[in-house]
């Protein structure tokens, strides 16, 4: 990622002036992170790019919606990034109807020679999540990786819907030690 | 709930992944609002999920770029197009069978006459509540946009009173060695930020910009230049790492981008102890 020319504040004040520019620095800092959760949830590449295209078109126009009190920027785009990823599996009925993917799915994505760094990206987050305990990791595979809800997540594993909460917040309190060392 | 439980109950982490109802989103919001040791756990919550995101950075094909920006520029202009005035409808040519009456030949003609300026009538009606709902959504638009605007902006505001009114604040007088006006810096060290309200400040010369420094043993460190457009509210945040030994703010006049050590200084303002 290039260097941050600017805070979260001027971003946000620069992209509601909108631009070539802007657009240009908003693609090259965040485009990486947001496909890099989008495409471990769609698995195939044309249509994670387009998806992606969707993204930066509703961050492009809603960034007049975007409000610093309730969080940050950049969880926004990333929140953006995963809904309309699980928004188009549902759409295609693919989540809760047994046909989701039960292979490895960033590693099954990215088999492509050119994206050799990127492999080892997602393979080291994947890596990190796959050192958490079973019922922890289930967890995050759930949530994280292939777009549950709460709900869906507390039936499928057949967990009250607190622990659900309590289990994500250990597992991501935990995944947060494993990528500070 | 009381903060504690939701910090342990998991809640913070589900909102913070937008997996919770507007109802219960709601709810965090306020409590994040209210209370501080919510809203830092937040932030730390939000931070580690954007180490994920980073972790997990897939550059996509560089082709993707000018692509996207191409959808940008008609994603935004549907407006636009909705404008475009449609063409008044084309009366259906009607096969009147030959009539024996004048009278009623002429009756027909007259209710087929009176038709057609109704077709009109009508056309141009629909045309101006067209225009009309045009101009509410426009109106609307405009409403939501300066309703978000506000809404940062109050958020900014609490932001920097935050700074302002808690724990390890200092107010520092930043005087001006030339005998000009003194203008007021607020550090916070427990938050690492300093808070300068340049609301009342001159724009620099042209070709000039402000610059801010600290002064550490004597020595002045840069801590970056003074954006040349204030910001809303007039109050520029400033991170400050905590500088051990450091003895006073100053500010600069230097060339546009800044200089490695100061060349003109305008004010001084001491740290207390």
């Amino acid at each position: 990622m290039p260097p941050s020319l600017y805070t979260e504040d001027q971003l946000v004040a620069l992209l509601r002036k909108g631009g070539r520019e802007i657009f240009k620095y908003l693609y090259d800092h965040y485009s990486p992170a947001l496909y890099g959760v989008i495409l471990p949830l769609i698995g195939d590449a044309q249509t994670s790019q387009d998806v992606l295209q969707d993204v930066f078109v509703k961050i492009w126009k809603n960034i007049g919606q975007y409000d610093p009190a309730k969080g940050r920027l950049y969880t926004w785009m990333l929140n953006i990034a995963r809904n309309s990823a699980i928004d188009k599996l549902r759409s295609k009925g693919e989540i809760m109807k047994g046909k989701i993917r039960d292979v490895d799915l960033s590693v099954h994505a990215l088999h492509t020679p050119d994206q050799l760094d990127a492999k080892t990206n997602a393979i080291g987050l994947k890596e990190t999540v796959n050192t958490l305990k079973p019922e922890l990791y289930q967890i995050v595979e759930k949530v994280y990786f292939k777009g549950y809800t709460l709900n869906e997540t507390s039936q499928e594993l057949n967990i009250p819907l607190g622990t659900v909460k309590t289990r994500l917040r250990s597992a991501l309190q935990q995944l947060r030690k494993l990528m500070n060392r | 709930m009381n903060p504690n439980a939701y910090i342990s109950s998991g809640t913070l982490e589900a909102y913070a992944l937008r997996l919770l109802s507007p109802e219960e989103a709601a709810d965090v919001a306020a409590a994040v609002a209210r209370y501080p040791e919510v809203a830092e756990e937040l932030s730390r919550i939000e931070a580690g999920l954007e180490a994920m995101g980073a972790a997990g950075a897939v550059p996509p094909p560089a082709a993707l770029e000018d692509r996207i920006w191409d959808a940008l520029q008609t994603a935004e202009a549907p407006l636009a197009a909705a404008q475009v005035p449609t063409a008044p409808p084309v009366p259906t040519r009607v096969r009147v069978a030959p009539l024996r009456s004048k009278w009623l030949r002429a009756a027909v003609w007259t209710a087929l006459v009176g038709s057609l300026a109704l077709n009109g009538y009508f056309w141009k009606e629909k045309q101006q509540q067209e225009a009309v709902i045009a101009g509410t959504q426009t109106e609307l638009t405009q409403l939501r946009q300066q309703q978000a605007a506000a809404e940062a902006a109050i958020a900014k505001f609490r932001q920097s009173s935050q700074t302002i009114f808690s724990k390890g604040a200092q107010m520092i007088p930043l005087q001006s060695l030339h005998g000009g006006q003194t203008y007021m810096l607020v550090y916070n060290e427990d938050q690492q930020v300093a808070l300068f309200d340049m609301s009342n400040m001159p724009p620099p010369p042209a070709g000039k910009q402000y610059q801010m420094w600290a002064i550490v043993d004597g020595q002045p460190r840069s801590m970056g230049t003074i954006p040349l457009q204030q910001p809303q509210n007039g109050m520029l945040e400033m991170e400050q790492p905590a500088q051990p030994g450091q003895q006073a703010f100053a500010i600069s006049l230097e060339k546009v981008g800044g200089n490695p050590t100061p060349t003109e200084v305008l004010m001084l303002g001491k740290l207390k102890g």
